[in-house]
């Protein structure tokens, strides 16, 4: 199967919906150029700055930076410098790209919790002064919660990484 | 009814206790006192004198059930009324002692956000609506100096996902957004949202691959045909993984 592919219009009409969807739906909250190159990498697998730019009317800078982003981050990788000279990238594997991020950020998560951490014993000492002011009950609440996500994180991440291992990426 | 006075008398015992409710819990839920309310009767654990005081005059006054109904709509009315009176005067600055532990929140929701590829402006919203649970847009524009136009945009997708409730302001042309509910309900509440969306994305793509096996020949189906069932293999890999964690002793505790 060639690595870069024209799709027919009702595949291509098709495609956006998908986009769309994992856009609104799967990639809630994230930054729109990132978000919209990494699911069109979900659709096609293989693609070039150039049909980056034709199928999202980003300019080629900002698709330039979002392809860097994703490098660094492994989801996608270059393959080779295709005949006309343009570097072909292409997606780990769906699940890869799907999961990858979200692993990696579970981990910085996991040891931002110790930030919290320490601000609610800096808070616990000054309770006496604090307790009276406007706030202290929900700021210390949420430090509390947070402070206890550390045993759900590290289940979550345990789950994780047994379906990295699970993953056959080519 | 017993006489008209009677209903009066209950109506105003109700106000006070409301009114007492508001003023004494720095972190108040609509949906909790309704919820006490309507459990008045069947379940009277509530120790404050003004409740006593209600259910003594229930029940020297022996009300129809039509009656308790009415008595029960009456109080969720003032609820709202009165609830929109406290938001409106609730101060939303902290004093400065507060600000570096509020200021230390919002920065891990901003780092977090960004980790999970997030914008700033969206994990500050969410953070500031975390610890002050209500705000409309003008308290979240004075908190975060970012424009009307970014906060808007960003409040969208969190209204439209559920996890953030908009309500209008009663008397006032503004509205109102709020993250209901504590810490242990919203982790939950986050949970079944999250297992309630891998069902709904489950169910598109398959109906997106009945619809691609219609386009025979057509140029780029093989290719998205075999990208949606890499699709279909993470959903059910994250099925598997939020039925853990809803399962997960962790989550039952909270």
């Amino acid at each position: 199967m060639k690595e870069i592919q024209e799709f027919g219009p009702n595949v291509k009409k098709l495609e956006r919906e998908v986009v769309q969807f994992i856009q609104e739906n799967l990639f809630i909250g994230q930054k729109n150029a990132f978000s919209t190159i990494k699911s069109y990498f979900i659709t096609r697998k293989y693609l070039t700055q150039g049909l980056l730019e034709k199928l999202t009317d980003f300019s080629r800078g900002t698709i330039s930076q979002e392809i860097n982003t994703m490098l660094t981050l492994g989801i996608i990788e270059k393959k080779r410098t295709s005949s006309t000279g343009e570097i072909i990238y292409a997606l780990k594997s769906v699940e890869y790209g799907f999961l990858h991020g979200f692993l990696n950020s579970t981990k910085e998560i996991n040891s931002l919790t110790e930030d919290v951490f320490r601000l609610k014993q800096e808070m616990e000492k000054e309770k006496q002064k604090l307790t009276d002011h406007e706030g202290f009950d929900e700021i210390f609440e949420l430090l509390e919660a947070f402070s206890r996500t550390k045993p759900l994180l590290s289940l979550l991440l345990d789950e994780l990484e047994r379906e990295m291992e699970n993953l056959n990426v080519e | 009814m017993s006489s008209e006075k009677t209903f009066e008398e209950l109506v105003n015992v109700g106000q006070k206790i409301i009114s007492n409710y508001f003023r004494e819990n720095s972190v108040v839920s609509v949906k909790e006192l309704k919820q006490k309310f309507n459990n008045i009767l069947k379940n009277p654990f509530w120790t404050e004198e003004k409740v006593r005081e209600m259910l003594h005059l229930l029940s020297k006054k022996n009300l129809s059930s039509q009656e308790q109904e009415a008595l029960i709509r009456k109080m969720e009315e003032m609820i709202d009324e009165l609830y929109s009176k406290y938001i409106k005067d609730k101060p939303y600055l902290l004093p400065k002692e507060m600000k570096k532990y509020e200021q230390g929140l919002i920065e891990f929701f901003r780092k977090t956000g960004d980790l999970k590829g997030q914008s700033e402006v969206f994990s500050t919203i969410l953070g500031y609506l975390m610890i002050h649970k209500n705000l409309t847009q003008e308290q979240l524009r004075n908190l975060s100096n970012y424009s009307k136009g970014a906060i808007s945009i960003n409040l969208k997708p969190l209204v439209k996902s559920g996890f953030v409730k908009k309500k209008l302001i009663k008397g006032e042309r503004k509205y109102l957004y709020s993250l209901e509910g504590k810490m242990g309900e919203l982790a939950s509440h986050m949970g079944l949202f999250k297992a309630e969306l891998n069902r709904d994305s489950l169910s598109f793509i398959n109906r997106k691959m009945e619809e691609l096996a219609l386009y025979e020949g057509e140029e780029g189906k093989e290719r998205l045909t075999n990208q949606l069932l890499g699709i279909l293999n993470y959903l059910n890999m994250q099925k598997k993984a939020l039925m853990t964690i809803l399962q997960s002793e962790y989550i039952k505790n909270l």
